[in-house]
């Protein structure tokens, strides 16, 4: 695994035509719209989402429920409901091709073959009527044009390489005869099975227990870097983020408002609502105290504020956030952007408190700290 | 486990209580836990669902005495016998020369010959119309419900239009300028009149299905829509749409007799149930009791056995049911 990852693709400025230069990136998401149009009026679940993610690399998108990563994660794959969604503009390239701009048809040959997703609940992700070996052998059927038998043969390889006791005899159960952590290994499987180069990973872990958790993350951890695929994973979860990924893109309603290395936007971090996560996970060094929490709630998505969209929370705010919204900003000797005026020349006289709040809030957490 | 040893004698016991009593008597059993399959449990519940078992033996009674009894009845009722006088009074059930059933009045039938073929004909116009009402029904209902908009709002309103309509009429007006009393024809009829109902039944099993997390699953894999349809999604759609199509055969065929029975139905050359009562009318009323009252039997016999059997149906098919 490359560790240092080249965070080029965090610094480039003006929109950019066609296909991504560098060979290398996979996944280039650019400004990524998708908005839900309900009856109450439209609301926009993702409203301008730039990321991309390099063969073989992982990113990690983290942020509160709502704030429009899982939409991302489906418009990628292109599983909306539409309507009431819709993809209201941006590019999503991957190997060399919009996926915005194919027929359904493409879009299918592309799904399950190319990029693969892992689900959130693995207790109703598997259909209920079929073997596990039908239905991960359809797929295999589906892309890679083999015989039943055949199919069958690789179904069971890739039970076993996600280890699963027995595969022989467990392609002829059914779900129901599984628990929450074999299904989940079958879904790994099943998206496994046609060797893709994206693996999307929703939320892989919510719906499992705190000792399953650990076991997917690491098989997730560890197939990834046996197949060289390329992992998306979508969570809430700062510590599974910590400890899966490379690189993490920060979301806040619709918008990345963090992105870099995520040894940067754990330890640096350079955006409020970052650091307002880092400071309401629990920790021993907080025991007895209070939780820490991020003032006030996302906002109601019909009424946006004009600014920035985190300005009514943030203890750092000032009238220029109220005004005008920032955009993704380099920071001074880091590799990470952030969406916030505090990197800005406006900024600079206030960024001295919060940098003082992120060490204390950082160093208060490590572990030579606590002891 | 020992591959090498030759093939072990293997017991099946179905219920944890045969399997203790095995254990008791031989303690050096290997337990091994054979799972079932959906169909194997249903069959299990439907197996202890007491007026089930009884409905099917009355259905399936039927459906042999239809399928085997004219090969077997010797009497061809296509060869009337002359009436030995003009208005011939018909005779009672009596065993020499052999009409277990009687005779009917006028022409002599003998109306054992009848029911039997009757049978024969009403089962296979209930069957027949059914399986094709169903399989229309079910592919609009599921389409309608899966792609849902503007599609299924125009097939909706299509069915509710049909639904609208007097069903009784329009099959009394259909089957008397159509075919003429062909028993084709009034299958035909009845399917394609049918089907709305079931298409109704699968559209809204399939609505709610479509939001499971295994149809965004098995779309995440690349497969087709309508294979989704087809192969994922009916199939647990399956439970309801075997029930109502298994009570819709005794719809269509208390409504065949209903149709033929006021003359507009199967001509009565080639005898229906429904038309064999037709016909036995005037005799009732002549003391000739025997005409209508096998006949009518052997309805209420099919339409109460077929109702059984789709109330076990039912129960047998709920994921839910207890084993």
């Amino acid at each position: 695994m490359k560790q240092k990852a080249d965070l080029a693709v965090y610094q480039e400025e003006t929109p950019r035509v066609g296909p991504p230069t560098d060979p290398d990136v996979l996944l280039d998401v650019r400004n990524l719209q998708t908005h839900f149009h309900v009856m109450d009026g439209t609301v926009k679940a993702v409203d301008g989402v730039d990321f991309s993610l390099k063969r073989g690399e992982t990113l990690g998108i983290v942020g509160e429920s709502g704030c429009g990563k899982s939409v991302t994660a489906l418009t990628i794959m292109q599983l909306l409901d539409m309507p009431p969604g819709e993809i209201v503009g941006g590019e999503i390239w991957f190997e060399g091709r919009d996926l915005l701009t194919l027929a359904p048809e493409q879009i299918r040959k592309i799904r399950g073959a190319d990029m693969a997703m892992i689900f959130q609940e693995p207790m109703t992700s598997l259909n209920p009527v079929f073997t596990i070996g039908d239905q991960i052998s359809e797929a295999i059927i589906l892309h890679q044009h083999v015989g039943k038998k055949e199919a069958m043969t690789r179904a069971i390889a890739s039970l076993r390489a996600v280890g699963i006791n027995a595969p022989e005899r467990r392609v002829k159960q059914y779900p129901h005869e599984m628990s929450g952590g074999i299904r989940q290994r079958v879904m790994i499987a099943m998206a496994l099975s046609c060797n893709p180069q994206l693996i999307i990973a929703d939320e892989p872990t919510t719906a499992l227990d705190v000792t399953i958790q650990a076991q997917i993350l690491e098989l997730i951890k560890k197939i990834q870097a046996d197949s060289g695929a390329a992992l998306l994973l979508i969570t809430h979860d700062l510590a599974v983020v910590a400890e899966t990924v490379q690189n993490v893109a920060v979301m806040y309603a619709g918008r990345v408002v963090e992105a870099g290395p995520v040894e940067d936007v754990l330890l640096r971090p350079q955006h409020p609502y970052t650091l307002g996560l880092l400071n309401s996970i629990p920790a021993l060094h907080k025991r007895g105290r209070k939780l820490d929490v991020i003032k006030g709630v996302v906002p109601n998505p019909f009424r946006m504020p004009p600014g920035c969209k985190f300005e009514p929370r943030c203890p750092y705010a000032w009238e220029v956030c109220r005004r005008s919204e920032p955009d993704m900003m380099d920071t001074p000797g880091r590799k990470s952007r952030s969406r916030c005026f505090l990197h800005a020349a406006e900024g600079a006289a206030r960024r001295y408190e919060f940098e003082k709040a992120a060490v204390a809030t950082v160093t208060a957490g490590l572990p030579e700290a606590q002891a | 486990m020992d591959e090498s040893t030759a093939a072990p004698e293997v017991r099946v016991v179905e219920s944890p209580a045969a399997l203790e009593q095995l254990l008791a008597e031989h303690p050096d059993y290997d337990v091994q836990l054979e799972s079932l399959n959906q169909w194997q449990l249903a069959w299990r519940r439907f197996k202890r669902h007491r007026m089930a078992m009884v409905g099917s033996a009355m259905f399936l009674t039927m459906v042999a005495v239809g399928i085997f009894g004219p090969m077997i009845w010797s009497y061809n009722y296509y060869n009337v016998p002359l009436p030995d006088q003009f208005v011939h009074a018909g005779r009672p059930p009596m065993l020499s020369p052999f009409h277990p059933f009687g005779e009917t009045m006028l022409l002599q039938r003998d109306v054992f010959t009848l029911v039997v073929n009757g049978i024969r004909l009403s089962l296979l116009i209930g069957v027949l119309a059914t399986v094709i009402a169903t399989t229309i029904g079910t592919f609009i209902g599921s389409v309608a419900g899966y792609f849902g908009g503007f599609l299924d709002t125009v097939l909706m309103r299509i069915v509710d239009a049909l639904l609208s309509l007097p069903l009784l009429f329009l099959i009394l007006v259909f089957s008397r300028f159509l075919g003429a009393g062909s028993w084709v024809t009034v299958t035909l009829i009845f399917a394609l009149f049918g089907w709305m109902s079931i298409a109704r039944l699968v559209r809204s099993v399939v609505l709610s299905l479509r939001e499971a997390d295994w149809v965004d699953a098995a779309r995440a894999a690349g497969v087709s829509d309508m294979r989704i349809i087809f192969r994922h999604v009916l199939p647990n759609a399956l439970s309801p749409i075997i029930v109502a199509a298994s009570l819709s055969v005794a719809g269509v065929i208390i409504g065949e007799a209903f149709v033929s029975f006021l003359g507009y139905g199967v001509n009565p050359s080639t005898p229906t149930l429904g038309n064999i009562l037709s016909g036995a009318q005037d005799a009732l009323t002549e003391g000739n009791w025997w005409w209508a009252f096998f006949p009518g039997m052997a309805i209420v016999i099919i339409v109460m056995g077929i109702n059984f059997m789709g109330d076990g149906l039912q129960d047998a098919l709920d994921p839910r049911a207890k084993i």
